[in-house]
């Protein structure tokens, strides 16, 4: 039985180090375009106030 | 009407050559750098002295030369054409689109093959002498060199076009260029190596490679020819 | 439901199905053994390896796509998405590359073979990086988008060439799903598979809609500012 599983520890950095990197660069990835995504929608919000003063300025 | 695009396709061809045979720019400059190539080599291989055989590294060695050496004819001949405003007057002027990708094409082929007929002896005189002849045919090596040559002008001018609108020129047509041409170069020099190696079974490795080529080019070729309109006139 | 929402619910399940799938591979997919009986814990990588290696080459296909489609109509949209695409493209080329190497050194003793699959797939790497260089190396925007959409097209050309390379060329390289006797995955290994390539795909569609959705808002700011200013 250990014989059969004598592979696996030399292994295993590697099989993990390549599950980590995927996880971590998907996460990594959302996490980046969300917080983009936050930043904009929030720069938006705020442009989009100032146009409405002012037009209301205007009127 | 296709009697007109014969004759485009010849007036803007004769354009080419008469430019070349006034300048001698195109030649000159490519065969130089075919020349300097070689001197390169001798520096690689120079350490490794009389235990390689140079044959076996030469089809890699020659099709090193041509890629980059036609890298630089393209850039040149699209160079001309913009600084002196060539291919705007060509495109005010009522001549089909496709006539001007297969003139060009056929301009840059026709210089790429005369360097490589004249860069081939001196690569031959300056590496194999004292090594085994060529026991193929030769011109199974004049076989692979058109019909690749044919393939790198071909997607060569539609990507020269391209490139000579942008900022980096000559290094951008490099970094498009050669990952493209990847497939085809592999089948060359496989092609090139059966036939300058030959041994048993070589002649049907040869024709192998060039179906490679041959599939690569009509499929290239075809879509070069399609994508050519839209990237002229933009 | 409008398409950010679409998008935002298949990230989620994508999500799910390759954490999922993450799972399975460590505590049910049976193991696979090498040649003298041992267990073969490399081979977990396969699960993750190949799906995004799959879903690289589909989402690249888009590029080509959408570049057919922008010179077609000269539509703006298309070329934007067509960047996009390639944007997906490269990060899960990036990942394929990445994990394939360490399974190469694990498998084949070495980081890197010059091997027809592995060559190709470098030769895709680069054409995926160079179509961004060229992308910023045009200044007039519509030279950058018609430039972009050509070489987009003939640069796909590579992944068909990469995908079948192993059944047509001499290559170490494993072919595991060939379909017949000798695809050589028992039901677990499949499912797992499976869902992890289901899983990735979704993942990629997300992650496209996402940056899709980005320069949109992008967009809308510029207008926006324009409007503020003027």
């Amino acid at each position: 039985m250990q014989d059969v599983y004598s592979a696996v520890l030399p292994q295993a950095p590697y099989v993990i180090g390549a599950y980590g990197l995927i996880w971590v660069a998907l996460l990594g990835y959302v996490g980046l375009v969300f917080s983009r995504l936050n930043r904009i929608e929030k720069e938006i919000s705020v442009v989009e106030a100032a146009v409405k003063r002012r037009e209301k300025s205007e009127s | 009407m296709a009697g007109s695009s014969w004759r485009q396709f010849k007036a803007i061809l004769r354009k080419d050559l008469v430019m070349e045979l006034r300048t001698h720019e195109m030649i000159t400059s490519m065969g130089l750098y075919a020349i300097l190539t070689m001197v390169v080599y001798q520096i690689a291989l120079t350490e490794a002295g009389e235990a390689l055989d140079v044959r076996l590294v030469m089809p890699g060695l020659i099709w090193v030369a041509f890629i980059f050496m036609s890298l630089l004819g393209l850039n040149r001949s699209f160079v001309h054409e913009k600084d002196q405003g060539c291919i705007d007057a060509l495109l005010l002027s009522p001549v089909d689109r496709p006539v001007i990708f297969f003139a060009k094409s056929a301009g840059n082929l026709l210089f790429l093959l005369v360097v490589e007929l004249l860069s081939l002896p001196v690569f031959a005189f300056l590496f194999l002498q004292g090594r085994e002849g060529i026991t193929n045919p030769i011109w199974l090596l004049g076989v692979v060199m058109f019909a690749a040559s044919v393939g790198i002008s071909g997607v060569g001018t539609l990507l020269a076009t391209m490139t000579v609108n942008t900022t980096g020129k000559d290094i951008l047509l490099a970094v498009v260029f050669v990952p493209l041409m990847y497939p085809l170069l592999r089948a060359a020099v496989g092609a090139t190596f059966a036939a300058i190696i030959g041994g048993p079974g070589s002649v049907e490795t040869f024709w192998a490679w060039m179906t490679w080529i041959a599939g690569f080019d009509v499929i290239m070729l075809l879509i070069a020819f399609g994508l050519y309109e839209f990237v002229i006139g933009a | 439901m409008n398409r950010t929402k679409i998008a935002r619910l298949v990230l989620v399940l994508g999500g799910m199905l390759t954490t999922a799938a993450f799972l399975m591979t460590f505590f049910w997919a049976n193991p696979s053994l090498l040649p003298d009986g041992r267990v073969d814990f490399s081979q977990k990588i396969f699960y993750f390896h190949v799906p995004v290696a799959e879903a690289s080459f589909l989402v690249f296909f888009f590029t080509a796509l959408y570049g057919v489609k922008f010179l077609l109509t000269k539509d703006r949209r298309y070329d934007m998405r067509a960047k996009i695409a390639t944007e997906v493209t490269l990060f899960f080329v990036l990942l394929t590359m990445a994990t394939g190497i360490l399974w190469t050194k694990v498998a084949w003793g070495v980081w890197w073979q010059w091997e027809p699959r592995l060559t190709t797939y470098f030769i895709m790497t680069l054409l995926v990086i160079a179509y961004f260089v060229l992308r910023n190396s045009v200044e007039d925007e519509e030279k950058r988008a018609v430039y972009a959409a050509a070489f987009g097209i003939l640069a796909f050309i590579d992944a068909p060439i990469s995908f079948f390379i192993t059944r047509w060329a001499e290559s170490i390289h494993p072919v595991v799903l060939a379909g017949g006797k000798s695809s050589g995955l028992e039901a677990p290994m499949l499912i797992t598979f499976i869902i992890a390539q289901i899983g990735m795909l979704m993942l990629g569609y997300a992650f496209y809609e996402m940056r899709l959705h980005e320069e949109e808002l992008k967009e809308r700011l510029e207008a926006l500012k324009v409007k503020v200013g003027g």
